[in-house]
């Protein structure tokens, strides 16, 4: 009961997502790029993380050594910032802001004095599958999944599946650069965030694994209907409910003489 | 022509009065009689398809760089076994489809023994002087599952790799002879070199061979002592009422067979189920998340998940580390347990008389509750193997999803046994047919006539 209770308070909170995140103001591109950022980031960010990117109780600082460029990119470009509400779960959904509000966002974030890398150039078709996949299985799959479905971590952290195409290899390259989502022990962060340590991949290294995550989000599923990619649980379903079920039901087709009613 | 070698062979064999009493041998007419039939094809199934597998696979843990159709592996360090394994998936024809229907198979096969299982213990079946097939029949349930872990091993993937080194850990939790016999068995500390061939002998002949032994057994005890059937007029403890093997069984027992391989071929083709090219090879540093076993071993892997760390020490050390409770120890007594049902319920019932006439599951509603219930409890072990996808989908606290099921364990087994009990009893009661044509005050009128 309270399991269900608490499905659709979830589902209710996915819908007030909806509604709450509707009402923002127009666009403001009327501006000129330089309060084109300021503007923006007082309106949307400056309630959790500071005037000056300091942050409050509410939200992390923007000016430690991973902030910069890429963490705020991705941050933005993947609609996780900014939150319709300082407790809000971020989530990946369609980017609040347009690419040119992003990049006004940006260039005002980076004058708070984060030495974080900036946006990365990725050029997955550099990339070389098999050095992909192995360091993919190496460093990623724990989490995200061999498969890219992703998965449960302790403390009602998840990570993403990485298979909806709209992901895109900047955004990945983001990822591995800076670690985005909260330290364990980061009480400000929301439900359900997640917990990615940063890495200290090459370009090379970067590029190839953004071709596999690629390849993993265009096909290799090869023999029929993927059922999830989750393994062995969806195909014991699989194999129960429509391998055996079926079997059963036609075993007792052909076990039935006509006119017997048992 | 045909009709002289026919004596000539009747004349050296007397295989005319046999053959006549075979074929006119009767079967007592029931679906359910036949569940046991779908895990024998589903068995044919995989001897076919895992004859094909043997052409191509290779049980070698050498390494080599695959260089093959699969463009994402390229010129990755393989063991041979894996690379074999994406030959047969990319480059053998019809070598996918085999494979998957392989795997298929045996999910089905492990699935169709429990149902089979389920209709023997719930029509007692097992009662004398059928006890001794329960015993053969168990030990098949056993070899099984066995075998179907070995299979699922060989590939030499990253999953079963995972699934290799839980099973090395919960060899080592075996008291004192634990480390011995991990490394007997594996040869070496994990991962050691060899396992996959000698797994691979398991798989493919000993255990094999050992199930057509048994198997033989089984369909011989079958045969002779006769099938039990259901009470029904003219039905009685020394009759068999039925079809005749020919024509009319061994027609329908063909056209199961041809069902059945159909069903598994189809899933073969239509279902993609262990794509060992997503989780590469087997590398002792890396790990896949979510992990699971097969089904048939996923209620192990949920004891594993819900048992507490409790470890029994003694002078600064472990001597009962935590994995042998739920993993040798569940296993053990669960097994102990279905050996010892038909006899256990003997000497509980004092009935010990031989039965040819089966049971309906009203009644007998404490053994069938009784059932229930301990499916009840091994539904909800299989359902905590899957705990964090559980808590990925409801989008909550993983160790919340585990403690709410350690409740589970033992709450939903109670009240399915209850919950079947009143049910029975209303259906006794209210003299309804079926479950579905039952009012549903008979239920409570069953229990106020008692008070």
């Amino acid at each position: 009961m309270r399991k269900w209770l608490l499905l659709l308070g979830i589902l209710l909170a996915g819908c007030s997502y909806g509604t709450t995140s509707a009402p923002h103001r127009p666009p403001s591109d009327v501006m000129g790029p330089e309060t084109r950022g300021p503007v923006l980031y007082a309106r949307d960010c400056a309630w959790c993380h500071g005037s000056n990117g300091e942050g409050t109780a509410r939200g992390p600082n923007l000016n430690g050594d991973l902030d910069g460029g890429a963490y705020t990119h991705f941050m933005l470009s993947t609609g996780r910032m900014p939150l319709s509400s300082p407790t809000a779960r971020a989530q990946r959904r369609t980017a609040v802001l347009t690419p040119t509000q992003i990049d006004a966002v940006i260039e005002h974030v980076k004058t708070f004095g984060g030495t974080g890398p900036d946006i990365p150039k990725v050029e997955p078709t550099t990339g070389h599958l098999g050095t992909g996949s192995e360091l993919y299985l190496s460093n990623c799959a724990a989490c995200h999944s061999a498969t890219g479905t992703g998965g449960a971590l302790t403390s009602r952290r998840a990570a993403p599946h990485l298979t909806n195409p709209d992901i895109t290899p900047v955004q990945m390259a983001e990822a591995m650069l800076v670690g985005p989502g909260c330290r364990n022990n980061d009480s400000t962060c929301g439900f359900g965030s997640g917990a990615m340590p940063n890495f200290d991949f090459s370009e090379t290294e970067v590029n190839s694994i953004t071709a596999y995550v690629s390849y993993l989000q265009h096909g290799g599923d090869h023999g029929g209907f993927a059922i999830g990619r989750i393994g062995p649980v969806a195909e014991g379903a699989v194999g129960w409910i429509i391998g055996l079920g079926s079997i059963l039901l036609i075993g007792r087709w052909v076990g039935t003489r006509m006119g017997d009613n048992e | 022509m045909i009709k002289r070698l026919l004596v000539a062979l009747d004349n050296r064999l007397n295989a005319a009065s046999f053959t006549r009493r075979t074929l006119t041998k009767v079967f007592p007419d029931h679906w359910s009689f036949m569940l046991g039939e779908i895990a024998l094809y589903a068995f044919l199934m995989l001897v076919l398809t895992g004859v094909f597998l043997t052409f191509f696979f290779d049980a070698s843990q050498a390494t080599t760089t695959y260089n093959g159709t699969y463009q994402p592996l390229n010129g990755v360090e393989v063991s041979q076994a894996f690379r074999s394994v994406l030959d047969i998936s990319f480059d053998v024809r019809a070598g996918l489809v085999m494979r998957q229907a392989h795997h298929w198979a045996a999910l089905i096969f492990v699935a169709a023994i429990i149902v089979h299982l389920c209709r023997i213990f719930f029509t007692g079946a097992f009662r004398k002087p059928r006890d001794i097939n329960w015993v053969v029949g168990v030990t098949l349930l056993l070899l099984a599952i066995f075998n179907g872990f070995t299979g699922y091993s060989l590939p030499d993937d990253l999953l079963s790799g995972i699934g290799l080194r839980v099973l090395y850990s919960i060899a080592l939790s075996i008291p004192l002879v634990g480390t011995w016999l991990a490394y007997l068995v594996f040869g070496g500390e994990f991962p050691a070199e060899g396992i996959i061939s000698r797994l691979y002998s398991i798989h493919i002949m000993i255990i094999p061979l050992t199930i057509g032994a048994i198997l033989t057994i089984h369909l011989a005890l079958v045969w002779h002592q006769k099938h039990a059937q259901f009470k029904g007029p003219g039905r009685t403890e020394s009759n068999v009422v039925g079809s005749r093997l020919w024509p009319t069984y061994a027609v329908k027992s063909v056209g199961l067979f041809f069902m059945v391989a159909a069903v598994i071929m189809a899933l073969g083709g239509l279902f993609q189920i262990n794509p060992v090219w997503f989780f590469g090879p087997f590398d002792p540093a890396q790990v896949t998340s979510p992990a699971q076993p097969d089904w048939y071993m996923g209620w192990m892997e949920g004891a594993l998940r819900l048992f507490p760390p409790w470890e029994i020490g003694a002078f600064d050390h472990v001597i009962v580390p935590a994995p042998f409770f739920p993993a040798v120890l569940l296993p053990g007594i669960t097994f102990a347990f279905l050996y010892a049902w038909p006899f256990l319920e003997a000497w509980l019932t004092g009935d010990h008389d031989a039965h040819n006439l089966l049971d309906r599951p009203r009644d007998r509603p404490i053994r069938t509750s009784l059932g229930v219930a301990t499916l009840g409890f091994y539904i909800m072990l299989l359902v905590a193997g899957s705990n964090d996808l559980i808590a990925k989908w409801l989008l909550v606290n993983v160790g919340a999803v585990t403690n709410v099921l350690r409740v589970l364990l033992f709450v939903v087994p109670v009240f399915a046994g209850l919950l079947t009990f009143s049910l029975l009893r209303g259906l006794v009661a209210s003299g309804a047919r079926r479950l579905t044509d039952m009012p549903a005050s008979a239920v409570w009128q069953s229990w106020k006539r008692d008070n």
